[in-house]
């Protein structure tokens, strides 16, 4: 250990240690690299699409046209320009992942802190709510929410997030489990600490890794189930999405003309996302689970 | 020839950044019916110098030097198809903490049967007879014996192990810890029991700990690790009542009831080292309180000090002038 | 605690799992602002459905306060009255549940069996050879396949197997207009049907599958246990299968459990791609066509079906495990 790790704030030499098991990570390179590449054509994706994609303005193709010069991946039954919306799509597939994700982990890591760190009662509600919640077939529940709650981006975040915290909850509890016996809470109680303080302010920070790790693997469940969920017909119809998009080319009968450019390409890009996340979430998992570590 | 002699070991790890050198030029030899006790903190070595004897290390580790002559054959070269002849049936280990070391679901007398089937040519019932027989030998109902680990206590649990220890009549058994997990009185019980029947069936017995005063009802010598090096090698008498390497007479001095009561109990100061990165030199220096320059340039030889008393240690001829 | 308690404490579980679930098929359906069920069939011509109208303010008591209708309901699914279809005027609900049961359990059963068994087989060869080519590629292509949508995955069986090379048919159950001479014949072409949808579910699953079977082995292999076993001079394969494997099951019992949800959500997308006439694509038209008694009878029938499976795989894990037992 170099002088200047012993200078560094705790949490600082954590996260560079993470980096540095991280970086050892060729599944997790690849994942963050794709993830990079994605978000740079989400951003720039008004920039870069060769067509405009929203209005009447967007129908630049004849319905069904195969790939050419002018439209690499052809035109859709509109006759929008499919590869112009493939990059559009970008963007409603990773605000959908990572908000749902987000809320997804947001609810587990407070019902996890919680349930943990009071135990009893509270401990037992809890944990039983999250089991009946844990075996409620997800994305059944998802498209009746969908259907009632009708379609939009936000419902659909909603729908996904509802159901996507029980892994995370009982994980998060797991580990507050044991944290909760260290001797930094007895200090803390000793000092007359609440118990809020001691929950949010010296446990949490010590679940957040994990908490993290586990909002990666949630980002590729949610970009997955949007992608179902829009496929069915259950999406933001003003917005363009991957899933839309072969919802589209699967009503449209796009199969039944050979239309291929209109259903292969969304579907790589789904599974490219999700992969960035998955390889992602492996590595950060291989990092933080102590029975790998042991191992090494 | 003894029937273990044990020269130059050398066991490593291999992790991100090197090789964790775990074992690091290790002596001792053991005669047919001697006990030697291996002591020395957490992370010593101790329990890997054990695992190399029969060759269970895990995936990164490795023996990179020295012998391993068992009756005069070296367990260090063998192939993995003839170590696996010399498992249990001529060396078996005891594990420390009973409750994983036994497979949880399976019954206990069967794990007990499935070694002795594995190694000799007798039908199950005789094998069960032989289980029974064994658990009646360790203080055990053999009632017992189709019960699952769970369903037993931590004492009962290592007795099961002992029993299974012996399953094969082996020559030596190492046992790792084997009463750690315990409480007090139980663990006085299972002690007294290795010592019968070690003496009983005239057994070569390892015993690894780092509590000395369990070596010192036990054994017939011992040898004090540090950092994966021997530090000092005598029989229990010397060990205890003149010891000369500066750290076996702390970890004395760290024991309550071996010198009388009335002094003072002194920890030894600081931490064992990283043993990716040892210091150079003694690797005990940093925590010496007689530590000189050599110590912090030079790493010093095990040396016969006295007939069969060995230590490593620089200023072993001051030691002797300095009283314990 | 014993077997019995074991048992009756996961069935009480399971009681109270399908109560939430019925109240969650009420509220979502009757109790949302706007209440689409009402809706729906006030927006009905009278004259064509009228009958149809006082039957169900009747049979779901629609002009009674709504804790009372919520009890009628409950009442109703007891006796296994799901009412009639919006759709299909006159239709029992329960008729076209029986008649898409049997294809969903068929198709499912059979893709969670194959994806169980091969799942297992790569992950004991790739924990077996952990950090080899067979393992490293388990690992990518394990995680690849799980990140592939599984609907996607049927509209490129559709367009290459079934539009370009012809080799399957393209949708459907039994090719129509069909003449069957005999049962045989026509399981035959069920089974000609059903092969596509099968291999788009096991492909998927069975990646996550080996994940988790090589991970519970390597965890397994640090156990104290393993080393006992190799201690004891044991040749690699009996440590493996007997000492190792055996433990591993446990949390892969759990796992499947898990996984009935997941298993449920590609039915859906699975039989909706390749108009597989099961409880899946009955929950897609539903939902399509508004048509609410049957969306809450399907929705309703799946949840059944995945928490009796989840008691089912605790039944066996308290089988095989003999610590659950006390």
């Amino acid at each position: 250990m170099s002088d200047d790790d012993v200078e560094m704030a705790p949490w600082k030499r954590k996260v560079k240690g993470f980096w540095e098991a991280f970086k050892r990570s060729k599944l997790g390179m690849t994942g963050l690299i794709l993830l990079l590449i994605f978000l740079i054509i989400a951003i720039a994706a008004p920039i870069i699409a060769p067509y405009p994609v929203y209005g009447p303005e967007s129908r630049v193709g004849i319905p069904f046209e195969p790939p050419s010069n002018e439209h690499w991946l052809g035109c859709d039954e509109l006759g929008k320009d499919i590869f112009s919306q493939l990059l559009w799509g970008t963007r409603v597939s990773l605000f959908v992942g990572f908000l749902a994700a987000l809320m997804a982990t947001f609810i587990g890591l407070i019902i996890g802190i919680v349930s943990g760190y009071f135990g009893g009662v509270i401990d037992d509600l809890l944990m039983r709510i999250t089991d009946i919640i844990l075996v409620i077939p997800g994305l059944p529940f998802m498209i009746i929410l969908a259907a009632v709650l009708g379609p939009s981006i936000i419902n659909i975040v909603f729908v996904i997030g509802i159901l996507g915290w029980t892994g995370t909850a009982r994980l998060i509890r797991s580990q507050v489990l044991s944290l909760k016996e260290r001797p930094f809470v007895e200090a803390a109680r000793a000092a007359g600490a609440s118990d809020a303080h001691i929950m949010f302010k010296h446990i949490m920070p010590n679940v957040m890794p994990l908490a993290f790790a586990q909002m990666i693997l949630g980002v590729s469940g949610a970009v997955l189930s949007e992608a179902g969920l829009s496929f069915l017909g259950l999406g933001d119809p003003t917005h363009i999405s991957w899933g839309m998009m072969l919802h589209y080319a699967y009503e449209f009968g796009a199969l039944h003309i050979g239309a291929w450019w209109y259903v292969i390409p969304p579907g790589i890009l789904i599974t490219a996302v999700v992969v960035a996340f998955t390889f992602m979430g492996y590595a950060f998992d291989e990092i933080l689970n102590p029975k790998y570590r042991r191992r090494r | 020839m003894a029937m273990l002699e044990v020269e130059d070991l050398k066991i490593y790890y291999e992790v991100i950044g090197g090789d964790v050198k775990a074992v690091d030029g290790v002596y001792f030899d053991l005669e047919k019916g001697e006990a030697l006790g291996l002591a020395g903190e957490s992370g010593c070595g101790k329990t890997t110098a054990a695992l190399g004897i029969l060759r269970l290390l895990p995936s990164n580790g490795r023996i990179a030097g020295g012998k391993i002559l068992f009756e005069g054959k070296d367990l260090a070269k063998m192939s993995e198809e003839s170590i696996r002849k010399y498992r249990w049936k001529r060396i078996s280990i005891i594990f420390q903490g009973a409750m994983n070391a036994l497979n949880p679901v399976i019954r206990v007398g069967n794990q007990i049967v499935e070694a002795i089937l594995a190694h000799e040519n007798v039908t199950e019932q005789e094998a069960w007879r032989r289980t029974e027989e064994l658990f009646e030998m360790v203080g055990l109902d053999p009632e017992r014996a189709k019960d699952y680990p769970h369903e037993l206590s931590g004492g009962m649990r290592q007795r099961v192990m002992i029993a299974m220890a012996l399953a094969c009549n082996p020559d030596l058994v190492i046992a790792d810890e084997p009463t750690t997990a315990l409480d007090v009185t139980i663990q006085a019980q299972v002690l007294e029991l290795m010592k019968k029947l070690q003496k009983e069936l005239n057994l070569s017995l390892i015993l690894i700990t780092h509590d000395l005063a369990v070596i010192a009802e036990t054994c017939n010598k011992v040898a004090i690790m540090y950092a994966g090096k021997i530090a000092e090698y005598a029989d229990t008498y010397t060990i205890f009542k003149k010891p000369l390497h500066p750290y076996t007479r702390g970890l004395i001095k760290a024991v309550p009831s071996i010198k009388g009561t009335k002094e003072k109990l002194v920890a030894i100061p600081g931490s064992p080292p990283d043993l990716l990165y040892p210091p150079p030199g003694c690797r005990f220096h940093p925590r010496c309180k007689y530590a000189k320059d050599i110590c912090k340039e030079k790493e010093p030889e095990l040396t016969e000090v006295a007939p069969g008393h060995y230590a490593s240690c620089h200023f072993v001829d001051e030691m002797k002038n300095i009283p314990f | 605690m014993g077997m019995r308690e074991y048992l009756i404490k996961r069935i009480i579980q399971g009681i109270v799992t399908i109560f939430v679930v019925i109240s969650i098929n009420f509220f979502l359906f009757r109790a949302m602002p706007g209440n689409p069920f009402m809706r729906f069939i006030e927006s009905q011509p009278r004259g064509k459905v009228k009958e149809m109208v006082d039957i169900y303010i009747k049979l779901f008591g629609l002009d009674k306060p709504l804790w009372e209708q919520y009890l009628i309901y409950i009442k109703n699914l007891l006796m296994g009255k799901f009412g009639y279809s919006f759709r299909q005027v006159g239709v029992p609900v329960s008729k076209i549940i029986m008649e898409r049961l049997p294809n969903t359990l068929i198709l499912m059963g059979t893709a969670t069996t194959l994806t169980i068994i091969i799942g297992i087989a790569f992950g004991v060869i790739a924990a077996g050879r952990r950090g080899e080519l067979a393992d490293i590629s388990t690992v990518v292509v394990g995680l690849t396949l799980y990140s592939i949508p599984i609907f996607w995955l049927g509209l490129v069986f559709i367009l290459v197997f079934g539009f370009w090379l012809g080799w399957f048919p393209l949708w459907g159950m039994i090719t129509p207009g069909k003449y069957f001479s005999n049962p045989f014949e026509y399981a035959v072409d069920y089974l000609w049907h059903m092969t596509m949808p099968c291999t788009v579910l096991v492909l998927v699953s069975a990646g996550g599958w080996a994940l988790i079977t090589r991970n519970a082995l390597l965890d397994v292999f640090t156990e104290d246990y393993i080393l006992t076993a190799k201690a004891k001079g044991l040749d690699e394969r009996t440590v493996f299968y007997k000492h190792a494997l055996r433990n591993a099951m446990l949390p892969l019992v759990t796992m499947i459990a898990l996984s009935f949800g997941f298993i449920a959500s590609g039915a859906v997308l699975t039989e909706t791609v390749f108009s597989w006439y099961g409880i899946g694509r009955l929950l897609y038209e539903g939902t399509m066509q508004h048509d609410y008694p049957v969306v809450q009878a399907a929705f309703f029938m799946i949840a059944i079906c995945v928490i009796a499976a989840n008691i089912i795989a605790d039944i066996l894990y308290a089988y095989l495990d003999p610590r659950v037992k006390y």
